[in-house]
């Protein structure tokens, strides 16, 4: 059994206040690919590599699964297979190392009224130091969810990635003053965004542009380093 | 143990599910709460899998773990338990409350994180959603009690086969995903708690 050892770490980036969604985004029939995203960023000295998911060092590393199932089904793709694959082929790892860990993203991206978007979902976590003090976690009790940002290339090899304000949306939605599918527990403060993947692109088809939910504190700009 | 791959076809995060059923909402409410004082304390548990040591401490008496949402108005009332796997070896973590559903008690288990600990990237953590994993407590005469944990394949079996109204959701690796309300769980656990089959068959026996 594989198991997966957390590390102290830091903030990526000075998100307030994340909301996720259980659905993605973006599916294997709506993700564009954008090469401008490739390549290693960086910010406040944190480097990010984005790689495509076919020349990504993960997949390189994984492959042989991959082939091993391909074997088991007789060399041919499932349709659920075929549909990853068209997925992958526009989706990016991002990978970057904090504190003794490397962690692992999926992203993808889909374009919205003329507005880029991506959607972020872990990919794998490797203990990268052997000598820091390691919890185990079990994720017997953890689901997997997708965040959301708004992309946008600045003219001199900067990359804006602007994260929904999870605070104003639940807020939002509490007033009810907006309505989007959402599963919210205030005793342990469990906000989740239940809505299908159609309904978070009419979501941010009216909202994308709007400033309050794209607010300054929720957005990280990244340098290109090569 | 089932393997789950966040991305299909393809192993990339492999998240180890056991079979227990999670679910987003707690299974409780504050009027819901069976706080039982005999419950605190260093436990020797026994399984069909292994054997271990469960300290249970009152979750107001712990400073160091960091209290969800609005948890803390109701701390008094709640347990911190920790599952040891050998001598100074800590390896899970749980905010827990004890509930009387019907006729039964429940703990409800929450995973806990503690102020020192080594914690998680918080971006990356942020797409972990924590969930609960709920046990059916049978207190023994002897003071020892059992724990029956929920079965996820027995709900999920009934979803399949349409006899159950539950909310749920089907996540993007075809995963169902419980997003029933606290009252609806309970609901579920009125109509189901006698039944044998929705528990998992081994129980962990607590021994002090």
């Amino acid at each position: 059994m594989k198991k997966i050892l957390f590390f102290l770490s830091i903030l990526m980036v000075t998100i307030s206040s994340c909301v996720t969604s259980l659905q993605p985004l973006v599916t294997y029939n709506s993700a564009i690919a954008d090469n401008r995203i490739e390549g290693t960023w960086q910010q406040d000295g944190q480097e990010y590599i984005v790689q495509n998911v076919f020349i990504s060092d993960f997949y390189k590393k994984n492959k042989k699964d991959l082939e091993k199932n391909r074997k088991e089904n007789n060399g041919q793709l499932s349709e659920k297979d075929k549909k990853d694959s068209i997925l992958f082929s526009r989706s990016y790892i991002i990978t970057y190392t904090k504190n003794g860990m490397q962690y692992l993203l999926f992203g993808s991206m889909i374009k919205l009224n003329g507005r880029l978007f991506m959607n972020f979902t872990p990919v794998d976590m490797i203990s990268t130091d052997s000598t820091s003090t390691i919890t185990e976690i079990n994720f017997d009790n953890r689901l997997n969810s997708y965040t959301i940002a708004r992309v946008q290339f600045g003219t001199v090899n900067t990359m804006k990635l602007d994260f929904i304000d999870g605070g104003y949306l639940h807020d939002q939605i509490k007033a009810g003053r907006m309505k989007i599918k959402n599963e919210t527990d205030e005793l342990y403060g469990t906000f989740l965004i239940t809505a299908s993947t159609r309904e978070l692109q009419q979501f941010l088809e009216k909202y994308g542009n709007d400033s309050r939910f794209f607010n300054k504190e929720n957005s990280v700009t990244l340098n290109r380093k090569s | 143990m089932k393997k789950v791959s966040i991305i299909l076809g393809f192993t990339f995060l492999i998240i180890f599910l056991s079979g227990c059923l999670t679910t987003l909402h707690p299974i409780f409410t504050e009027k819901d709460l069976a706080y039982d004082p005999k419950l605190i304390g260093t436990w020797k548990t026994e399984n069909q899998d292994n054997k271990g040591q469960v300290v249970i401490t009152n979750l107001a008496s712990e400073s160091s773990v960091e209290l969800p949402g609005n948890i803390s108005s109701i701390k008094q009332k709640g347990y911190f338990i920790s599952y040891q796997n050998g001598p100074g070896e800590t390896s899970k973590r749980y905010i827990a409350f004890l509930a009387r559903i019907g006729k039964h008690l429940y703990f409800d288990y929450y995973p806990a994180d503690r102020k020192e600990d080594e914690k998680i990237d918080e971006f990356f953590g942020a797409h972990l959603v924590k969930m609960h994993t709920s046990y059916r407590v049978e207190i023994l005469n002897d003071g020892s009690f059992e724990l029956s944990q929920l079965d996820e394949s027995y709900v999920t079996k009934l979803i399949d086969e349409k006899k159950i109204r539950i909310s749920h959701e089907t996540d993007a690796d075809d995963n169902t995903v419980i997003t029933a309300s606290t009252q609806e769980l309970q609901q579920y656990l009125l109509k189901y708690g006698d039944e044998p089959s929705a528990y998992r068959s081994d129980k962990t026996i607590f021994k002090k």
